[in-house]
């Protein structure tokens, strides 16, 4: 971009994707579809479900955090503003999470001890907070008032039905996996109202900005006629929605272990379809230009 | 309390760079880094051409939304109005670059180039690092030489009208296109500026409520 491009037109912005930035973009996806799969887990009462949903949460989701900060040594001070900062919000509900999850898992792991994990207390308290790490991340950028695109109301929304979506098919790949194909036909149905969430908030998402203020339409713009085209068509409308659908659309006349390779293929195209996604909103975001028209007919020739 | 803020003059300023170059040599700031920018450029295509020449530098809001999402307080609005970072609290987790929708901060990724890549540091570089030295992974922005002004209103000076209380930037303008002063005396030179020139700050409709004002009109 030439330098004043960089006031009369609409400047991409690059550190939250670009470089290191794109640490942030996983450790987002990692921690909310890490919460996802524990929140899913749980209700099914998948101990092994929920330890793997909270180790992505923390090992991944929390060391990508770690790894993008500049300076991580001081990282426990972004607990000091929850009054202000959504950030700061999001830091101490994920270490509520992290910390009460531990207390649930840890009956399955050593015997003897004087509480139960499977419990309406944990299940209750848990799935809040495992709602608030889901929703974390895109809150966090919805909060972005400088970044149209970002600033819409169902970023949250859309971020937890992602979360649920994605976590589920993981929950779902897990059963499959262990051969437990009954746990996999008891998760269908919640997987399409899931998925049918899913289709229709990232739809309307992308609506609502291309019908928004002139950057987020130029966001829009940039995701279906620009560089992030192949991206988008490839990666959010085949992997992350048609294919998934057609799959869906199959097994609602078909029993769930009569194409198995088709369930594998949904639970990849779910994983890799969700992270382009999240890409292509952090990559595609814009800022309005610097100077406003009206002092542009003040500006002057030298 | 005084709530300080600037007045830049486009029918006046001619692009000389003076202001960024003051900027970078007052706070000693490494290779890529500005606290203070003039964008140069045009719109419009020959002959119908209009040359742009517009300086930037932090806007100082007083609705700072950069304040507003940092999780450590390190971006913090002073009670003059002057939007800081404290370098020793900052996390570089850069959500205050994004929340700026002025584009006015900066993130020091290396704190070690050199203005001569290969052949060291040059004196006046050594000299900054150890005067000024910069943090690593932190997020940097102008800071209305607060050091400046802090210092001469502790003198009894009156930043804006005394030079040794002025910003840099202002100092060096030479056609005096840059004025500093307190935006809530209405008698103080950038108040009356604003007033009777019709000063207006850079995108109001962000409702940051900025302390750099932009005089547009002859």
């Amino acid at each position: 971009m030439k330098p004043y491009l960089w006031m009369t037109d609409f400047t991409p912005q690059t550190e939250w994707i670009d470089g290191k930035g794109a640490l942030l973009w996983l450790a987002f996806f990692f921690s909310e579809i890490g919460a996802g799969v524990y929140m899913v887990s749980l209700f099914l009462g998948l101990w092994a479900g929920c330890l793997s949903g909270w180790l992505g949460c923390a090992i991944l989701g929390g060391g990508f955090h770690m790894a993008y900060l500049g300076r991580p040594a001081r990282a426990w001070r972004s607990i000091l503003r929850p009054g202000s900062s959504e950030l700061s919000r999001g830091i101490i509900l994920m270490g509520l999470f992290l910390g009460l999850g531990v207390f649930q898992m840890a009956p399955g792991l050593v015997s003897g001890l004087p509480w139960e994990g499977n419990t309406l207390f944990f299940k209750i308290v848990l799935s809040i907070l495992a709602f608030f790490v889901i929703t974390h991340g895109f809150m966090t950028l919805s909060f972005m008032r400088a970044v149209p695109f970002w600033n819409s109301g169902i970023m949250p929304v859309l971020c937890l039905a992602s979360g649920l979506w994605v976590g589920g098919q993981f929950t779902a790949a897990m059963a499959m996996g262990t051969g437990n194909f009954p746990l996999v036909a008891t998760l269908e149905p919640v997987a399409r109202w899931f998925l049918f969430a899913y289709m229709l908030l990232t739809l309307f998402y992308f609506w609502n900005a291309a019908h928004g203020f002139m950057a987020s339409k130029r966001s829009v713009e940039v995701l279906l006629k620009g560089d992030l085209a192949p991206l988008f068509y490839v990666g959010i409308v085949g992997f992350a929605l048609i294919i998934p659908l057609i799959i869906t659309l199959y097994f609602c006349a078909n029993p769930v272990d009569s194409a198995r390779g088709l369930l594998w293929l949904r639970v990849f195209c779910a994983l890799v379809g969700d992270l382009v996604l999240r890409y292509c909103i952090l990559k595609a975001a814009r800022y309005m230009p610097l100077i406003h028209s009206n002092l542009l007919t003040g500006a002057h020739s030298l | 309390m005084a709530r300080w803020g600037m007045v830049i003059n486009l029918h006046t300023c001619i692009g000389c760079y003076n202001c960024m170059i003051s900027c970078k040599q007052e706070h000693f700031l490494p290779p890529g880094i500005f606290f203070s920018r003039v964008l140069v450029g045009e719109m419009g295509t020959y002959p119908s051409v209009l040359k742009l020449i517009y300086p930037v530098l932090c806007n100082h809001c007083d609705d700072p939304p950069c304040v507003d999402v940092c999780p450590t307080g390190a971006t913090h609005k002073r009670k003059d109005g002057i939007v800081t970072v404290n370098p020793d609290v900052c996390i570089g987790c850069r959500s205050c670059l994004m929340a700026c929708p002025y584009q006015q901060r900066s993130y020091l990724k290396r704190t070690d180039d050199e203005y001569f890549p290969g052949q060291g540091l040059t004196p006046y570089e050594a000299i900054g690092q150890e005067l000024s030295p910069k943090e690593k992974g932190t997020v940097v922005k102008c800071n209305f030489c607060a050091e400046i002004v802090d210092e001469g209103v502790e003198r009894g000076l009156t930043p804006g009208v005394d030079r040794q209380a002025t910003p840099a930037c202002v100092k060096a303008c030479p056609v005096h296109a840059r004025h500093f002063g307190d935006l809530d005396d209405p008698e103080s030179n950038v108040s009356t500026l604003i007033r009777n020139k019709k000063a207006t700050p850079l995108r109001p409709e962000h409702g940051t409520e900025p302390s750099v004002f932009y005089i547009t009109t002859g």
